[in-house]
């Protein structure tokens, strides 16, 4: 069930409906409620999956309370190590093994063995990397007694399965929304109008910007040997905007559904392609997944204690651990070393926490300094997305060396650019509305705050028309896959 | 925290509830009502639309006869043929049109080889669906309605704002003309001459092929819609001719013989009161042919008084209920 298809469209106004009139209020239905809902929701992508993911909620459920009743350090870390184990195994199994038996087959050939591990055809859960981080969180908390078991499964399920973060994201903690579940919850006017809000801008970044991107994106990925240098800045510029309309947009959607229902999940996007360093950069973007490998990996491994050295090894065996939980593929490793590499300069001048609010705050426009600045990041960004979009290490060379040759300076062309022109000009609008309103949560927000009421709908139903005329043909979100 | 203050919360919370559903509602029903207003509007247009009083003939189907009938040689006819059209939307627009204009007594309906295979596509999935359910859906009855609801109830959502765009125009520009609708197709006048063997191929794979390379399968709604027009003309007592319009050698012999089969098969069990006029073997020259499949003007030209002639005949011959004629 897609957040863009009309099942969600049905799906979503019956919960809503039952989860604040048919359980009047009582905590526990809604919680139940909830946690149907959402395995319903799971279901409809693979029912198969539902086990496994009842099954790893089930082991960070039990091996949680084993933790805080170990009354000893060895088995507190027996406990620990056995929920990682089992769910970085699953995780291993289901994402990484083909990789690896390939990988290791590839090696042992350049040695002149010659090795065939097989290869094992599964689909992978969709959602596996996201819940299983969820998981790995609660676990650790508690390991690190930052947070109480939770011993009621039901409230613990929900957690770890709430349908509008389950397939991907944000990756939520134990510390921010397990007290919310427990809490009674109160519906609230502003919040659920906010909700919608976020919503209806979601749908608009993912079925107007992203899947329109997506097709030009793919057709000159899927045959970037045919076309001009030009094209191929033309494609990464398509993808970079196509994959922060997606996930962003995905993202929006589903804060926005939590909000319905009372419950603030973490923010997740805050305007990355304004930043003015890579070091903001990442604290712009998937800022659950950049945050979780922060306090579960990176100060785990020291942090930035123990000098210069340790800071630039910590950093980056974050960001290609990062690139890793992408997907089994090269390219996303690379990916993750480019981004270690570009931040280098600002770790070892120490100038990574020079950006930490957004850009020209107050102002309508940047400074000079600031928009080159905001330029130069972006530019960077780009470059790395191409390995990202790839499909191999060698495809992306070959891309990259096409973008720097003569052909660069001839004017871009590939079948369907005069259709893209409408596009081209939507993209532009929609950044200078994410522009207007990057001191918000999301680009629309101070729509709620500023605006009458009239103008106010006026705008939602431009956007709702947007949506229905421009929209491109629909396309799965980049981070299922993952 | 005291009862009171519980409940007090409790009610506050149920009425922001409310709150929030009426202005949902309110939300929704302001472009719902306009939406459901114009088409009212739009449906009450065009059932008082009329054709002239001399118009007996209507040409239907696809691009065949959209670019084979030249309505202005045929006596007394209309070509409202539309290119792709399935007979699901000609059975609507026939249905609709022989409601509203008694004095139709003949219908010439196109049906080539390929016209029952692959068109379910047409119908269901891509762009293509989608631009004909903005011209036709508001004519649909409620059959063929829910048929593409459940199929591509997205597409339809889709296709809401060209759809509403169309319906609007024509309010606005509130022409008398059945042809200023969108639903209404005319005939195509085509100069080119443009047969050979990448046009035939082009075509052939279209017609006959799907993406992957392999054959279409035959398609349930056309057949499905193609009985329906037959009982509907029989049930409105107007003479039905099918015709099979002609097509080039080249094309003929890429055919698969399977669909020639399958339309010979189900051209078989018409009904005895319907005609059938087989031109496709008509013998043409290359430069009668627009491209592949279809006749250009020159050749629209030679078919339509071939039609005529041929209708003049009939109308002599009494009691000529069904003939083959090749």
């Amino acid at each position: 069930m897609l957040f863009n298809s009309i099942s969600f469209a049905i799906f979503l106004p019956i919960v809503f409906l039952l989860y604040w009139f048919a359980t009047k209020g009582k905590i526990r239905l809604q919680n139940i409620l909830l946690l149907v809902s959402s395995y319903f929701f799971y279901a409809c992508w693979d029912w198969r999956f539902m086990f496994l993911l009842i099954f790893s909620t089930f082991l960070d459920y039990f091996t949680g309370i084993k933790i805080h009743q170990a009354t000893n350090q060895r088995n507190k870390i027996f406990w620990l190590w056995l929920s990682i184990g089992i769910n970085l195994g699953f995780l291993g199994v289901f994402k990484y093994y083909n990789f690896f038996a390939d990988s290791f087959a590839e090696g042992l050939s350049l040695l002149g063995f010659k090795a065939n591990l097989g290869s094992i055809q599964v689909v992978l859960p969709v959602g596996i990397s996201f819940y299983t981080f969820h998981g790995l969180s609660y676990v650790i908390d508690l390991y690190k007694n930052r947070i109480k078991p939770e011993r009621n499964f039901i409230d613990y399920s929900v957690f770890v399965s709430f349908f509008p973060l389950l397939v991907a994201g944000p990756i939520e903690r134990a510390t921010h929304l397990l007290p919310q579940i427990l809490k009674k919850r109160e519906f609230d006017y502003s919040k659920a109008v906010d909700g919608l809000r976020q919503i209806l801008w979601g749908l608009f970044k993912k079925i107007v910007i992203a899947d329109n991107c997506a097709e030009y994106a793919n057709t000159i990925f899927n045959n970037s040997a045919d076309f001009s240098g030009s094209t191929h800045v033309l494609g990464a510029l398509f993808f970079t905007i196509q994959i922060y309309c997606d996930f962003s947009g995905y993202s929006d959607i589903a804060i926005g559904t939590a909000r319905l229902f009372g419950i603030d999940l973490l923010r997740n996007f805050a305007f990355p392609y304004f930043s003015r360093d890579i070091a903001e950069f990442w604290r712009r973007w998937h800022i659950s997944l950049s945050s979780w490998f922060k306090d579960y990996l990176y100060i785990p491994l020291g942090g930035s204690r123990g000098g210069m050295f340790m800071k630039i090894r910590n950093t980056f065996i974050i960001f290609i651990v990062s690139g890793f939980w992408h997907g089994a593929n090269w390219t996303f490793i690379v990916w993750g070393f480019l981004n270690a590499l570009f931040i280098m300069p600002s770790i070892i001048f120490n100038t990574h926490r020079n950006n930490l609010d957004i850009v020209a705050k107050g102002k309508y426009l940047p400074s000079l300094k600031e928009f080159f600045s905001i330029v130069i990041t972006f530019g960077l960004t780009v470059f790395a997305w191409i390995f990202f979009r790839a499909n191999n290490v060698s495809h992306a060379l070959s891309y990259i060396s096409k973008i720097f040759s003569s052909s660069l300076l001839a004017k871009p062309h590939f079948t369907g650019i005069e259709k893209s022109m409408p596009i081209i000009f939507l993209t532009t609008i929609f950044f200078i509305i994410e522009w207007m309103g990057r001191e918000h949560q999301y680009a629309i927000a101070y729509i709620g705050l500023r605006w009458y009421k009239p103008i106010r709908w006026a705008m939602y139903y431009i956007i709702i028309v947007s949506i229905f005329w421009f929209g491109g043909k629909e396309q799965q979100f980049i981070y299922f896959q993952f | 925290m005291v009862w009171w203050q519980r409940t007090t919360i409790y009610l506050f919370s149920i009425l922001e509830m409310k709150k929030f559903i009426k202005n949902i509602l309110f939300f929704i029903l302001i472009p719902s009502f306009i939406i459901f207003g114009s088409w009212l509007i739009y449906k009450q247009r065009i059932d008082t639309l009329k054709f002239k009083k001399n118009i007996s003939i209507l040409v239907c189907g696809d691009s065949h006869t959209e670019c084979g009938i030249n309505d202005s040689i045929l006596k007394n006819a209309v070509n409202i043929s539309n290119s792709s059209e399935h007979f699901l939307y000609t059975f609507n627009v026939l249905n609709h049109l022989l409601r509203n204009n008694q004095q139709i007594k003949t219908v010439i309906l196109g049906c080539s080889f390929h016209s029952f295979d692959g068109y379910d596509n047409i119908l269901f999935e891509g762009d293509r669906a989608q631009s004909m359910y903005a011209r036709y859906f508001p004519i649909l009855d409620f059959e063929s309605m829910a048929s593409i609801m459940h199929r591509n109830a997205s597409g339809i959502f889709k296709s809401g704002i060209n759809m509403y765009g169309k319906m609007a125009i024509s309010i606005i520009k509130d022409s008398k003309f059945y042809e200023d609708y969108p639903f209404i197709g005319t005939y195509y006048k085509s100069d080119n001459s443009n047969l050979n063997d990448s046009t035939v191929i082009t075509a052939i794979r279209r017609h006959y092929y799907q993406e992957n390379g392999k054959l279409q399968e035959f398609s349930n709604y056309q057949k499905l819609y193609f009985s329906k027009i037959v009982e509907l003309c029989i049930k409105n007592n107007v003479k039905l001719i099918i015709i099979n319009t002609p097509i080039s050698n080249n094309y003929l012999k890429r055919v698969p013989h399977k669909f020639i089969l399958n339309y010979y098969s189900t051209i078989s069990h018409l009904d005895n009161r319907i005609s059938f006029w087989d031109f496709h073997s008509l013998d043409l020259e290359n430069k009668f042919f627009g491209d592949g499949d279809h006749l250009n003007s020159n050749g629209a030209k030679i078919l339509t008084l071939k039609i005529d002639s041929m209708m003049n005949l009939q109308n002599k011959v009494p009691n000529d209920n069904k003939d083959y004629i090749q």
